[in-house]
Order: structure tokens, then C-alpha cells, then sequence
């Protein structure tokens, strides 16, 4: 596990945000009492620099290009399987010609305030953690798939069979032409998948690899945003578009937006609170200014 | 080749399957049927020859459903975790509960009137102070649990748990007479059916009701309404669900004909027509929301 290294973040954290509530009780309530705290206690605090945030994303529409690249390098850094994206996209072209828009609207889990997924889950495999994210603990889970059937933005992903069956695969994509799934995971040295990520691993065992008979979402990157790293799709972003943050800190960038703009979430009439937020129009700019006219 | 690749998209597209389906279907027929033995032991001495068939095929269906739902797990083992967490915002961890305590009531049930003799009516009477309100929830708890999804308007409704009551009850009696057939109860069987006629037609009333607020219930509500009337749905919702699964037996039923051969047609189509409803309500929930 890594230690925080402030200032090295972009979210630039306030410094009572690093102690644990642990370390304040200790201290009996007093915050001068910090400073003499012995280090072993203090490091499960440090290493986990989500603690009493709220996170939360804001998606600039008008910066996003919908180039999906949230999409490939969400895939790269969750060892996100074939056939699933944690991060991922609605497209749509809206309207008749010659009026038409394209719509993206990129999405991922919401890690709602409010999530129907923690409330249906058997046993609390599902589970609001620091940082106020939806989290997933695979050892506990039952592979139910009541997280599936209750979530309204179809972003959780149970895993019915083996995942990476593509990389375990001994045949050829076209026999004779092309190396197996498997013979170009054992050329990389990996077990399983090429472009295996161990970080993942930080967070419990099957957060790496999810296997078999449990389900799997976005994490909000925990393994990067308890080390007070941004997410891998904000980082990635050639964009900019994805903006990170705590909603608790009025000086961090999401509150200053949310507070600039009028923004919007998905289906949030359901009462579902997401904590991805949307910004701005995909298709601002499309309007040239004119008097009266378009 | 964009073959070779789809074999590998292995992620179910649904979340709930046939199998949870199945289990919603036979756990309700379950807990019907064992509702029924209790009715006949206690309360209407006239089914009382029936009531041993009812309460037998109680556990033997439940365990059935049981055993589909955890073979849906990837791995079985993990059924156990349910045993261990405890969630009590989850309909899930609740219905686990009932379930447990239900199917040891009916096992119990089973066994005291599959031994008969003097003691059983006390002795099941004695479990039914438990047994009842279990499968009352067994029965309904599948209903709330639809009802926790928050984006889809065809799980959202009040009647959802009671029209799964009723279809288990619907169910429970027609696979008792099913299983009775062959014991020159005829007379018996032909008043059953023409009790369980009064249960399909709440069953339709219930039915509609549901479509008629569907339809006037906003976009979404009104878009799922005629996925069911006029949709995608709408082969298995006229023909299966209402005409072959209901309005059909119950025509026979009510007749009321001691042919035995008439009563396991409409018995086998009731059992359809449950089954048919429960299957358009789960995934037609998850396919037209």
C-alpha cells in the first residue's frame, strides 16, 4: 500500500481530511493531540484518502468529443473483461432529417447516494464505503444478481461463467494465422489477461480478477482515489472532460461547477441521488449567433 | 469471427433468468398448496381427504424451486454466505429467512399428515401458527422484492404481491387436484375446481386492474402497458396468460364436470397460466421496464 502524498493530487486535500476517526478518539476529541500520535496507528488512516468525502464526477458535455476513451482505459486499468464495460456510453442520433443531433452521454456507476443495489444486496457484499462509493466486496457475494435486476442503469455485471475466457482460450482467432487468447497471455508472462493491472488487488482479493458466481461494477478506481489518485477514466481523458472531486469541500472543483452550472443526472427522478453529474450541451456550438434567427 | 469473439461475451443479459422464474413459480405453489393443506385440515372439513396431498407436495415443490434458484449461482457454494450476512434493508435476506422457517414447517407438516392418526390436526394446527404467516411471506416476499427496483414501472405496483399470492394459491390447488386425480374423489375435485374458478377470476380482475393503471400511469407505465396488450408480450399475455392459462380452465372448472381427464386439462393449463405470468412480469420487466 502506498502512503498519501499530498500536494502531489490534484484534488489538493484539506489536511484534517487525512486523520482517522480512530486517531481524533484517541486523542479524546482535541485535535492538538495529533501531533504526538505514534505512525503505526496513523498509517491505516493514511492510506486511505477517500475517507469522509463525498466523490462524486462531473462530466463536461461540451468538452467530451465522445471518443470513448474513458471507455479503453477504464478496460486497461480494471482488467475489465470481453463483453463488459464498468465505464461506458449512450449514443444516439436524435431527431428527423435534416434536423438531427448525435447524442454521447458517457456512463458508469453512479455510485448513488442512495443505491438501490446496497439496499436489495443479501448480504452487504454491496455496500456504501469512504468516499461515499459503491463498493463491492467479491467474498461476500452470493452471485444473487439482485444488484443487476434493482440497478436502473444497467451497470453491474455478474459473472454467470468464468470471466476472461477469451485470454484462457487455446484457439486461434483464425487457425493457422493468428496465436491463441492464451498463448499471447503466456508470451506477457501474465496468468490470465495481457494487460492485468495487480494495483486492483490492493483492494481484497477478486477485485483484481473477479472470478466466477460474483458480480462486478465500477469502483470509482478505490485502488487509485484511496491513495488520493484520480480515476483512471479522468486521468485519461484526453479531453478533460471528467472532473473528480468531493462534493463535501465547497472549494473543490465538482462543487464549484455543480454551482456554476445547471447540471443534470441520470433518471434522477427515481430518487436515486447518482453522484454523476452532467454539464453543458455535447452539442454546444452548433448555434451560430444571429439576430431573431437561427 | 464476430463469433469467435461473441462466445466470449459470456455476461448475462438478463438478471433474472427462467430459473428465478421457476423458483417464483414453484416456491409460490409451495407455499399455496401448503396454505390449502392448513385450509382443509382446520377450516373446511369437506377437502380435508385432499389435505395430505397438498401438504406433501408443499416441501417437495419448495425444495424443488430452492434447488433451481441455487443452481442460477455461478458457484453453489456461496449460497451459503446467505446464511452468514444479514441485510435488513434486503427483501432477499428477509425472504431467506421465511424460506428456511417455512420449509421446516411444511417438512414437519408433511410428515405429520403423511402419518395421520389422532394427533395430526392438533399437531398441524400447532405449526400453522408459524407456518401460515411463513408462507404468506414466502409467497409474497418475490412480490415486494420486484417491487425495490426502482426503474421499471411493471414491477411497481401494490398488487404485485398479492397477485403472486393468489397465482401460488391458484397453482398449489391445481397441482393438489393433479395429484389427487386417482383417488375416486371426483365429486371432490369437481367442488375444488369450482373454488379455485373464484381465484382466477380475482386473478384476472387483479390482472387487469394492473394494465388498466399501467396504461394511464405516464409514459414509461403506459409504454409497458401495451407491450403487454399490443407489444412484444402480447402473444403470451392474451394467449398464454388469460385465454389458455385462465379464462379456459376456468370454463371447465366451472362446469364443474367430475371427468378426470378434464380436470388435469384445466389443472395443466392453470399451472401454465401462472407460470406465464409470473415469466412475463419478471422479464418482461427487465425487458420493456
Amino acid at each position: 500500500m502506498a502512503m498519501t502524498t499530498p500536494g502531489a493530487t490534484e484534488q489538493n486535500l484539506p489536511e484534517q481530511k487525512t486523520c482517522s476517526r480512530r486517531l481524533f478518539l484517541k486523542a479524546g476529541g482535541v485535535s492538538t493531540g495529533l501531533a504526538v500520535v505514534p505512525g503505526a496507528l496513523a498509517a491505516s488512516a493514511a492510506t486511505d484518502a477517500s475517507k469522509g468525502k463525498r466523490l462524486a464526477m462531473v462530466i463536461d458535455l461540451q468538452r467530451c468529443t465522445g471518443c470513448g476513451g474513458c471507455i479503453l482505459t477504464c478496460k486497461n486499468e480494471n482488467n475489465v473483461q470481453l463483453g463488459v464495460a464498468w465505464s461506458n456510453k449512450i449514443s444516439r442520433t436524435v431527431g428527423t432529417f435534416p434536423n438531427v443531433r448525435y447524442d454521447y452521454i458517457p456512463t458508469l456507476c453512479n455510485h448513488c447516494a442512495n443505491a438501490p443495489c446496497v439496499k436489495s444486496c443479501p448480504t452487504g457484499a454491496m455496500h456504501k464505503g469512504h468516499g461515499d462509493i459503491t463498493k463491492h466486496t467479491p467474498k461476500k457475494c452470493v452471485g444473487c444478481k439482485t444488484c443487476k435486476a434493482v440497478c436502473p442503469y444497467d451497470v453491474i455485471h455478474p459473472n454467470a461463467v468464468e470471466p476472461h475466457r477469451f485470454w484462457r482460450d487455446k484457439r486461434a482467432l483464425m487457425a493457422g494465422g493468428t496465436s491463441s487468447g492464451q498463448e499471447v497471455a503466456a508470451q506477457v508472462n501474465s496468468d490470465v489477461i495481457p494487460y492485468y493491472n495487480p494495483a486492483k488487488e490492493d483492494m481484497g482479493k477478486g477485485a483484481g480478477l473477479r472470478y466466477k458466481g460474483i458480480a462486478e461494477k465500477c469502483t470509482f478506481c478505490d485502488h487509485r482515489t484511496t491513495k488520493g489518485e484520480l480515476p483512471y477514466c479522468v486521468e485519461g481523458c484526453p479531453a478533460n472532460a471528467r472532473i473528480f472531486g468531493d462534493l463535501n469541500d465547497p472549494n473543490s472543483d465538482v462543487s464549484k461547477l455543480l454551482s456554476r452550472y445547471r447540471s443534470w443526472r441520470l433518471k434522477e427522478e427515481l430518487g436515486t441521488e447518482p453522484k454523476v453529474f452532467y454539464i453543458r450541451d455535447f452539442n454546444a456550438g452548433a448555434n451560430k449567433a444571429k439576430k431573431g434567427s437561427a | 469471427m464476430s463469433e469467435f469473439m461473441s462466445e466470449f461475451m459470456l455476461q448475462p443479459h438478463l438478471a433474472y433468468n427462467w430459473m428465478v422464474v421457476a423458483y417464483f413459480f414453484l416456491g409460490g405453489l409451495s407455499a399455496g398448496a401448503y396454505l390449502f393443506s392448513v385450509v382443509a385440515n382446520h377450516w373446511a372439513p369437506t377437502f380435508r381427504p385432499l389435505a395430505k396431498n397438498a401438504a406433501i407436495l408443499a416441501p417437495i415443490s419448495l425444495a424443488l424451486g430452492m434447488f433451481i434458484l441455487w443452481l442460477d449461482l455461478g458457484i453453489l457454494s456461496r449460497g451459503l454466505l446467505m446464511g452468514i450476512h444479514f441485510n435488513p434493508t434486503s427483501l432477499l435476506s428477509w425472504g431467506s429467512i421465511f424460506l428456511g422457517l417455512f420449509m421446516l414447517v411444511a417438512l414437519a407438516n408433511a410428515f405429520s399428515c403423511w402419518q395421520g392418526g389422532e394427533g395430526c390436526r392438533s399437531r398441524t394446527g400447532r405449526l400453522a401458527i408459524v407456518g401460515v404467516p411463513c408462507a404468506l411471506a414466502v409467497a409474497m416476499y418475490t412480490g415486494i422484492l420486484l417491487n425495490r427496483a426502482p426503474g421499471v414501472v411493471l414491477w411497481h405496483s401494490t398488487l404485485l404481491p398479492i397477485l403472486f399470492l393468489n397465482g401460488g394459491l391458484i397453482s398449489g390447488i391445481a397441482t393438489t387436484i393433479l395429484l389427487s386425480l386417482g383417488n375416486q374423489q371426483k365429486e371432490l375435485l369437481a367442488k375444488l375446481g369450482r373454488f379455485v374458478v373464484i381465484l382466477v377470476a380475482l386473478e384476472l380482475v387483479m390482472t387487469f386492474v394492473e394494465v388498466i393503471i399501467l396504461a394511464g400511469g405516464g409514459v414509461k407505465a403506459a409504454e409497458a402497458s401495451r407491450a403487454l396488450l399490443t407489444g412484444q408480450f402480447s402473444g403470451l399475455f392474451w394467449g398464454a396468460q388469460i385465454l389458455a392459462g385462465a379464462v379456459v380452465p376456468a370454463v371447465i372448472l366451472a362446469a364443474g364436470k367430475s371427468s378426470g381427464g378434464l380436470q388435469a386439462l384445466a389443472s395443466i393449463l392453470l399451472l401454465i397460466g401462472v407460470y406465464v405470468m409470473r415469466h412475463i412480469i419478471v422479464i418482461g420487466g427487465q425487458l420493456i421496464g
